[in-house]
This record gives C-alpha cells, sequence and structure tokens, in this order.
C-alpha cells in the first residue's frame, strides 16, 4: 500500500493547516450581526476536503513518469477549459459548470497545476540549460498562455502567480541569478520610475538604476543581444512610466496610487486594509481568544472567511497565533524543497519546486495584502481560505508531492 | 530513471540550489513576522483602541430643561417628546441608497437629497439629521421598516413646549439649536451640535439653571451601522434635568391680560406687586408663537418674524422706550414736594389755568383750551393741569429737575432678571449740549419735561416701578421675575418722607374716582376698594399720540400696579378700562382664592 509511504511530516502539515482553517472558517460564521440565513461555509469546506483527500490519493497513485508524458495534455486541456469560461461566462465569470453534476470549478486553480507540470516537462526535457533569453522563450509562451486568459477574466492576482511559478522554475532549471534579477529589472524599473515621479526627485533614482543595470550587464558577459534587449525593456519601462503618468488625468493616477496604497483611500478599498489591520493589531500578542473577534464578529472584515481569513487569525490567536501559522507555511515550503532536492528525475524535482513557488506567491501575496504590503488582488490563502477548488488544487499539488516523495532517489 | 537525473544534474548542484532557495524563502517569512509584531506587539493599544471605537456608537443623551411654572406651579414651558431621524456613518454609497429610500417617507426632494448628501460628504463621522420632530404615523412607518434602512437610527429628544403659546413668549422667551459661531466660543464649551440653548427671554436668562447635565450611553454597531444593543464594558451616565424654575407670574393674570389686549394692536402692559417687585404679567404686542421656533421652522418663516415691520420679537415691556406724557406729572410733583413748593395741607403752590402759559417767546398750551380756573396740586393731578406743572416746572428749574430727575434711579435699567432691558431717558445740561449744541437749547425745556413730553422717556416696565414706589409712599422693590428670597430685591429708596410720598395718593385715587378726574370713566362701581392711577399721552413725532395708563389697586393699601402704553392710541383716558378690566379680573383671582381657603381654614379652626 502507497499510503505508509507518504510523507507524514509533510501530509501532517497540510492536515493540520487545514484543519486550523475550517476552524477559522467557522469562527468567521459567527457573526453577531442581526443577518437572514447564513451559509455554513465551514461544513462546505469540510466537504471539499473530503473530495480533495480523495483527488490527493487519486493523483498520488500516478507515477511521476506517467504524469509527465500526459503533461501536455492536462496543459491543452485546461487552456480549452479557460477559454470556454471566457466564451460562455458573461465577461467576470471565473466559475465552470462540470456537465451532469451541480458543481461550479474555476479552472484558473487547476491551470496553476498544469502550468507547472507543463513548464517542468519542457525543461526537463531539453538538452541544454536555459542560458539565455532565447531559450525562456517557450517557457514564457506556455506561462503567457494561461495567465493571459486568466488576467483577461479578469483576475490579476492569478496572473501575478504565473509569473512567480515561471520565475522559480527558471531558478531550478540552473538558471544563473543574474539573469534572474535581469528578468524582474523592468519591474524594478517601474516601481523607481513611479516612486521619482511621486517624490521631488524626478529622474534621478530610476537613471541612477539604469545605469548600475548597465555596469552589471558589462561585468557579468551576458549574451549582447540580451543584454540590449533587457537595456531597452528597462529604459522603455522608465521613460513610458514617466510620460504616461505625466498624460493621465489626476483620477487616473490617483487609482493607481490606491492599488499600491490602499490607505489613499480610507472610505473604499483603504478600508479594508485599516479593518485588516485594525483586526490584527488588536489582536495583541495572545489575541481575542477563539471566537472572540469583535472585528470579525460586527463584520468589519470584509471577505473574512476567503482572502481576509489571515487577519481572523491575527485577532483571535494574537502574535503568536500568527507566528506559529506562519512557521508551519515555512516549514512546510522548507520540506517541499527538500523533497525537490531529493527527488528520482529532473522533472518530478521541478514540478515540486514549482509547486513550492506557486505556494509561496500565494502565502505572501495574500498575508502580505492584510497588512498593507501587497495590493488587494484577491489571492486565497493556501488550504486556509474558503474555497472548494482552490483546495482541490492545493490536494492535488499535495498528491503529487507524496508521489514524488514514494518514488525519491535513495542518495 | 534515477540514472538520467544523475547523469544531468549533480546532487551537490541540488544541494546548493535547495540551500539558497530555502534562504530566500525565509527572508519574506522574516519580514513578516517582523511587520506582524510591529503591529500586535509594539502598536496593539492603538489598534484597540480603533478597534473599541469602531464598534462602539458614543450617544449623547441631552438633559431635559427644568420646568417652568407660574407662581402657583401652574407649569408653563414643559418637554415633550419629539422623534427624529438619523443616518448613521456609512459608506458614501450606501447613505445615498438609505437616503433615497428614506425620501418618500420624510417628503425629500431631489435637491434636498442631494444637500444632505452634501452634509455628509463634509462631515463624515456624524450622524446625518434628515428628519426633524416627526409625525407620528411617519414614526411607526419607519419603526415597522426598520431592517430595511441600513445606519438608520431614531432618535427621541425632548421637545420644548409652551402650553400657552403666544400669551408668554415675550417673558419665557424660546429655545433653539447652538449655532456653529457659538460653539466656538469658550462659554459654551459644554455644548454640542444640536445642544438647545435658551434664545430669549427666561430662557435665555436662566440657561444655566434650565440646561442640566448632559448623559451620555454606548452602544455596539456593526460594520454598517447597524445597533446590537448596549456596550457591556461602558457604564451609562445619566442625564441630569435642569431645574424647575417658578416664576412670580400668574397665568390666571397673564391670560386675563392677554385676553384684555386683544383690543391693542402695538403696545405693552405690566403689572406688578408694589410691595415686593413680582411681576404678576406682562404682555407685549404683537405677539409670536414660541413653539413654532422650536423646531423645524423655516428660514422663511423666521425672517418674516424677525423682519415684521411690527417687531413681534421686541418685549416692548421692557424694551419699548416711550415719552410717559402726564403719567410722569406725579414724579414732577414729587419733586415739588421734596423741594417744598407742595404741601400736604394744600397750601403750597397755586395756579391759575387760562389755557396755557407764556414763557420766554413761545406760548405752551393746556390741553385744556378753556383752561382749569385756580387748581391746587391735588385738582392739577386730578384734572391733569398742564398749566400746573409748567409753573411747578419754572420753579424747579431744568438744572435741578433733571439732577434730582438723575438720582432717583428711575430712569436707569431697573435690574429685572430679562435679556436686552432698555433704560429711559432724562435728559441733563450735558445731554442737551451734546445733542442740540450749546446755545441752541434754553430752560424753557423744563417744562416739556415737566409734562412727561420732549426728550424725556421710560419703558412702562420704569414706569411701572416709579408708581409702585409713589402708590406704597416709597418703597422700593428691583422688579423680578423669579419666585423666590424677597428680601434679596429690596432697594434703598430715595430720600423722601414717606409721610410726603403719602399726599399723592388722594390725588391720584381721584383721577379714576372724582367727577372731574381724567379717568372717571374707570371707576370701580359697586366695589368698596377702588383704583387710584394717571392717564397720559405721549406725543409723538412719527405719527398718532401713544396712549398710557398707569393705575394700582386698591388706593389706599395697593396690592398691584399696571401700567399700559399703546402705541398710537391717542388718549391715555381710553386705556384706563383696559387697566381697570385687569384689576377686576385681579379682584376675581383673589376672591376665589380666599374664599375655600377660607372656608378651610374655619372649618379646621377649633
Amino acid at each position: 500500500m502507497w499510503l505508509k509511504r507518504y510523507d507524514w511530516v509533510l501530509m501532517s502539515l497540510v492536515l493540520v493547516l487545514t484543519v486550523l482553517g475550517i476552524l477559522m472558517i467557522y469562527s468567521a460564521d459567527q457573526i453577531q450581526t442581526a443577518h437572514t440565513t447564513r451559509v455554513a461555509h465551514y461544513q462546505r469546506q469540510l466537504v471539499w476536503l473530503v473530495l480533495a483527500l480523495a483527488a490527493c490519493i487519486a493523483v498520488s497513485s500516478l507515477s511521476t513518469r506517467s504524469l509527465e508524458v500526459i503533461s501536455y495534455w492536462i496543459y491543452g486541456i485546461t487552456l480549452t477549459a479557460l477559454v470556454m469560461v471566457l466564451t460562455a461566462g458573461k465577461g467576470v465569470e471565473r466559475w465552470l459548470q462540470i456537465p451532469g453534476i451541480n458543481i461550479f470549478f474555476q479552472p484558473s486553480e487547476l491551470a496553476k497545476i498544469s502550468t507547472i507540470l507543463a513548464l517542468a516537462a519542457y525543461i526537463s526535457n531539453r538538452k541544454k540549460r536555459i542560458e539565455g533569453l532565447k531559450d525562456m522563450i517557450l517557457p514564457f509562451i506556455i506561462t503567457l498562455l494561461p495567465a493571459g486568459l486568466i488576467l483577461a477574466q479578469p483576475d490579476l492576482g492569478t496572473t501575478i502567480i504565473f509569473f512567480f511559478i515561471v520565475f522559480v522554475l527558471l531558478y531550478w532549471s540552473g538558471l544563473r541569478l543574474v539573469y534572474l534579477f535581469l528578468l524582474i529589472s523592468p519591474i524594478i524599473s517601474f516601481f523607481l520610475a513611479l516612486v521619482s515621479l511621486l517624490g521631488e526627485l524626478r529622474f534621478p533614482l530610476w537613471g541612477l538604476f539604469f545605469i548600475l543595470l548597465g555596469i552589471l550587464i558589462f561585468y557579468n558577459r551576458i549574451f549582447l543581444m540580451d543584454a540590449v534587449l533587457i537595456m531597452l525593456a528597462n529604459l522603455v519601462t522608465g521613460v513610458l512610466t514617466t510620460s504616461l503618468w505625466d498624460s493621465l488625468k489626476p483620477y487616473q493616477q490617483n487609482r493607481i496610487l490606491v492599488f499600491f496604497q490602499p490607505e489613499r483611500d480610507p472610505q473604499g478599498s483603504g478600508w479594508q486594509i485599516i479593518q485588516s489591520k485594525v483586526a490584527i493589531g488588536s489582536g495583541g500578542l495572545f489575541g481575542k481568544g477563539f471566537l472572540q473577534g469583535t472585528q470579525k464578529k460586527l463584520e468589519f472584515l470584509p471577505a473574512q472567511h476567503t482572502d481576509f481569513i489571515f487577519p481572523l487569525v491575527g485577532e483571535e490567536f494574537g502574535f503568536l497565533g500568527v507566528a506559529l501559522i506562519l512557521a508551519m507555511f515555512f516549514f512546510l515550503l522548507y520540506r517541499i524543497v527538500e523533497l525537490a532536492r531529493i527527488s528520482s528525475s529532473n522533472f518530478a524535482s521541478l514540478t515540486a519546486f514549482g509547486i513550492a513557488g506557486f505556494l509561496l506567491g500565494h502565502i505572501l501575496v495574500n498575508v502580505g495584502m492584510t497588512v498593507g504590503l501587497m495590493p488587494i488582488t484577491g489571492l486565497p490563502l493556501p488550504l486556509f481560505s474558503y474555497g472548494g477548488s482552490f483546495l482541490l488544487t492545493c490536494y492535488i499539488a499535495v498528491g503529487i508531492l507524496q508521489r514524488i516523495y514514494i518514488e525519491r532517489s535513495s542518495l | 530513471m534515477s540514472l538520467r537525473s544523475l547523469q544531468e544534474e549533480s546532487v551537490s548542484d541540488r544541494l546548493v540550489k535547495a540551500q539558497l532557495s530555502q534562504v530566500f524563502f525565509l527572508v519574506p517569512f522574516l519580514v513578516l513576522l517582523v511587520i506582524f509584531f510591529r503591529h500586535q506587539v509594539l502598536h496593539t493599544s492603538e489598534y484597540s483602541l480603533h478597534s473599541e471605537e469602531n464598534r462602539l456608537r458614543r450617544i449623547d443623551l441631552p438633559p431635559p430643561r427644568g420646568l417652568i411654572t407660574d407662581r402657583s406651579g401652574r407649569v408653563l414651558a414643559e418637554n415633550i417628546p419629539s422623534y427624529s431621524i438619523e443616518l448613521y456613518p456609512q459608506p458614501l454609497d450606501s447613505m445615498r441608497t438609505a437616503i433615497k429610500k428614506l425620501s418618500p417617507l420624510v417628503r425629500l426632494s431631489i435637491p434636498q437629497q442631494e444637500q444632505f448628501l452634501e452634509k455628509y460628504r463634509r462631515q463624515r463621522l456624524v450622524p446625518l439629521t434628515v428628519a426633524m420632530d416627526i409625525n407620528q404615523k411617519t414614526l411607526a412607518v419607519v419603526e415597522e421598516h426598520r431592517s430595511e434602512f441600513p445606519g438608520i437610527f431614531i432618535r427621541s429628544d425632548m421637545k420644548r413646549s409652551y402650553v400657552y403659546g403666544e400669551q408668554l413668549s415675550h417673558i419665557l422667551g424660546y429655545v433653539g439649536e447652538i449655532t456653529d459661531k457659538e460653539l466656538e466660543q469658550p462659554r459654551y464649551q459644554d455644548y454640542l451640535l444640536g445642544s438647545l440653548i435658551g434664545r430669549s427671554g427666561i430662557e435665555a436668562r436662566y440657561e444655566d439653571r434650565l440646561r442640566g447635565e448632559r448623559g451620555v450611553k454606548f452602544i455596539e454597531v456593526d460594520a454598517r451601522g447597524r445597533e446590537l444593543g448596549p456596550f457591556q464594558d461602558r457604564v451609562p451616565v445619566l442625564p441630569k434635568r435642569g431645574r424647575d424654575l417658578q416664576l412670580t407670574i400668574d397665568i390666571r393674570l397673564q391670560q386675563a391680560m392677554y385676553e384684555i389686549m386683544q383690543q391693542v394692536e402695538i403696545g405693552a402692559m405690566i403689572a406688578l406687586d408694589p410691595n415686593n417687585g413680582e411681576v404678576l404679567a406682562m404682555l407685549s404686542k404683537p405677539t409670536f408663537d414660541p413653539n413654532l421656533l422650536t423646531v423645524g421652522i423655516t428660514g422663511d418663516q423666521w425672517r418674516k418674524l424677525q423682519y415684521h415691520p411690527k417687531k413681534p420679537f421686541i418685549n416692548r415691556a421692557v424694551q419699548g422706550t416711550y415719552p410717559p406724557g402726564s403719567t410722569f406729572k406725579p414724579f414732577t410733583a414729587l419733586l415739588g414736594i421734596e423741594l417744598g413748593y407742595i404741601r400736604g395741607d394744600g397750601s403750597g403752590l397755586e395756579v391759575t389755568c387760562r389755557g396755557g402759559i407764556q414763557y420766554g417767546e413761545r406760548y405752551f398750551k393746556c390741553w385744556e383750551h378753556s383752561g382749569h380756573g385756580k387748581v391746587g396740586y391735588h385738582q392739577a393731578i386730578v384734572q391733569s393741569c398742564d398749566t400746573y406743572f409748567y409753573q411747578l416746572g419754572i420753579k424747579i428749574g431744568l438744572e435741578k429737575f433733571c439732577e434730582l430727575g438723575r438720582q432717583s434711579g428711575f430712569f436707569e435699567k431697573t435690574g429685572i432678571d430679562l435679556p436686552n432691558e432698555e433704560a429711559g431717558l432724562i435728559p441733563d445740561k450735558d445731554w442737551y449740549n451734546r445733542t442740540y449744541g450749546i446755545g441752541n437749547w434754553g430752560p424753557g425745556n423744563v417744562l416739556n419735561l415737566a409734562i412727561g413730553q420732549g426728550e424725556i422717556s421710560v419703558t412702562p416696565l420704569q414706569l411701572a416701578c416709579m408708581y409702585a414706589y409713589i402708590c406704597t409712599a416709597g418703597k422700593r422693590y428691583r422688579p423680578h421675575m423669579l419666585l423666590d428670597d424677597k428680601e434679596k430685591y429690596q432697594m434703598p429708596p430715595p430720600e423722601i418722607d414717606p409721610a410726603r410720598v403719602e399726599w399723592l395718593r388722594a390725588p391720584l385715587t381721584g383721577v379714576v374716582n372724582e367727577p372731574k378726574g381724567t379717568a372717571r370713566g374707570s371707576r370701580l362701581w359697586g366695589h368698596t376698594r377702588q383704583m387710584a392711577g394717571k392717564t397720559g399721552t405721549s406725543q409723538n413725532p412719527h405719527g398718532d399720540d401713544h396712549g398710557l395708563f398707569v393705575g394700582f389697586f386698591p388706593a389706599d393699601d395697593p396690592e398691584i400696579v399696571a401700567a399700559i402704553v399703546v402705541e398710537h392710541g391717542q388718549h391715555g383716558s381710553t386705556y384706563a378700562r383696559l387697566v381697570r378690566d385687569l384689576m377686576l379680573a385681579y379682584i376675581d383671582i383673589t376672591e376665589s382664592e380666599k374664599t375655600p381657603a377660607g372656608s378651610l381654614a374655619a372649618g379646621y379652626d377649633p
């Protein structure tokens, strides 16, 4: 029986986090206000957990070899589903009904796994290492197809996760660190340009970065073509940001600023961040106690059983609760990285590491959002947030990880 | 499989990558931990406060104002419930929806809705009052559908109600909401936006006593501003009702005065007890309904009252100044007594009136063109002979007249406990020089002053006080509205022998009761006790003369003094009748009081 050969440390972490999540969802359901009938979210999540566990076990029965073989097929099916969501839905729908059953599913969640598998399959089957921009064309196409379709839904948060995934996989494939830095340099340029615009100094900060970038490229012997492309990308980003910004109307500028700094709009999106911080801060060291969160009870926390479930941990269990959960999440990721290290094949190793990156992205964006570090993008917290599709996705990922563990190399 | 992986990638390669990535992963987690530590450990008290304030709503409980009663405890001003609809702070969109949903119920036009939204935009933190003093029907409908309106709150307030409406408006005044400007002043630091404050009359004068102390309660609300019940950890403070005030007014006499004054368009009447200075009744015409002003008066309505040509807001009894005309003659006589020109046995000044006298280049006419013949001070007062008082004035002389007039204190503010009292005027040399210029006036002015005309002026209240002094033969009290310790209102009288002041009683009784008296038509027929008084007509350069009368009753031992001024009323003798009617009402009231009290006393007498 292969269940006995599971990584039970990993499995325990996953299960404990899920159960804690369901407890928090139960708490989020306890609202004091006089409402009409409310949905018992925790019960639904329990049902989803059973389904997810079944999926996990089923997936873990598939060998990584067969996964590798069908990975492109899965990828293709996912893309089709994403297209269907766009055409069938009325524009903002993210859901797809599974034919025959009254179950709705978000293909964008599953797309994360299938993209990881497809990227892992591609990278592990390359004859040569990925060394320059030219080698990255295909990985980026594999990422951009689902990411673009999801952005069109529109779901910015999930799109960000796709870039996270391809980024960590490129790292794991052995791409030089300097290249990774060059890849994100246009993003840095964008922010520096924005910061320069808002501060009194208009050009200097971004300009300085641009010069340093040039020196970095020069001393690291980057392919000439790549160097030119990257410098060009940075230049265009910096200049475009500056000129586009000036052409925007004040209210448009304001909207962008509010996206990055919600506190600027305390009645609108800043409301969520302020109330989230108040919930977290008022929890103190030990918290107000399970079910005792007043911010939660009185519905000051928006989306408290989904995207903003983590402030509830902060409010009811304080800093100690937060530290414990964050430690468990980190340990989970640490464990997955270890798994990636000892995987028997490059495909399995890349898949494991991709899953770690995908989880990391979700955790950082979600938790960062609750304290105002990240813009509000609507990304759920893995294993914790209410939501069937995402829980299922996480457990499928866990199933794959268990299979990789079972097949690990003895070294 | 395992062979393939070993070919492509060395084990040590993976180890380095794994360890590096684990460090990379750890860094953001540590950053998050630091941030959470900052929020939850270092700044937790601020957030806790915020969290408590989030769900805590402080509701101020305005104190009920003290009641105002008349001298026998009948309620004149009380507090009755009034309901207003408020919306609690909430996101702008839901506020807009709430206002829109409410608008058919409380009849809000679209511009009004916009106004409320605009008001809310400016003050995001305070509840928005959308309707005040709503009627019972609206209240019932709103209560029934309460859950459909997010953030709605029905505030029950006490509304000031003036039981006798316009009969007492000038005495009681009214209350209104404190203005933004007043709130900035330090003396109003205890007041809040929306606090009621006395605006005139007793309400303003005794604001400190009537107001009471504000209370506060705390309730818990959810994110949408819905109330969930009392906030457990905070103890409410109950408001303290203001002190009740008992006035010297007798509402029955006041009502009688109101009825009597229906015949007068513009003017004032005041009645007081000369033995202690208690004001028994006071009325100024035209009057207004203070109940209109307590809540919900529109700007238009207010302006209409404020800028009405007849100035209904003015309390003419204490703010209107008029030349006293012939009602002033007893005061001139008093000066004559003091200077020895008039003696009680009638041996003093005697004048033969031939319809006036020549003084300097001017001929001063007596109102009786045919003349009064030979008159002493008694007949001069009874018949109101101008010629006699011209002569007396000449004897006294302008300088002395003015000096003694000033010293008497009757032209200063009486100090009554009502706001904005006006003082009359008695001129003197300096005043004439200032007003007309040196050399542009002469000693002849004293002739006019002696008969109460010209520059001299008094308020009806001052006139009543002067007569209170005369009719009690020298007792002086500060007139007042508050029924309390009588002693503190006693004032030092001018230094005239009371026995000599007494000499004026007989002629003043004669005015009403002798065949030649100018107010003989107002004699109390069939009564053992009689009214005394003096008529007056005050020349008015702006139109018809003002008619005046001051009377007191009973003539030999007065209990009540009443003065009336009727603007453009022409002859004072006409209005002696109104004072007589008031005296009749006074007799009715005092007798109805005595009869049952007397029989009771008899019953218990062993």
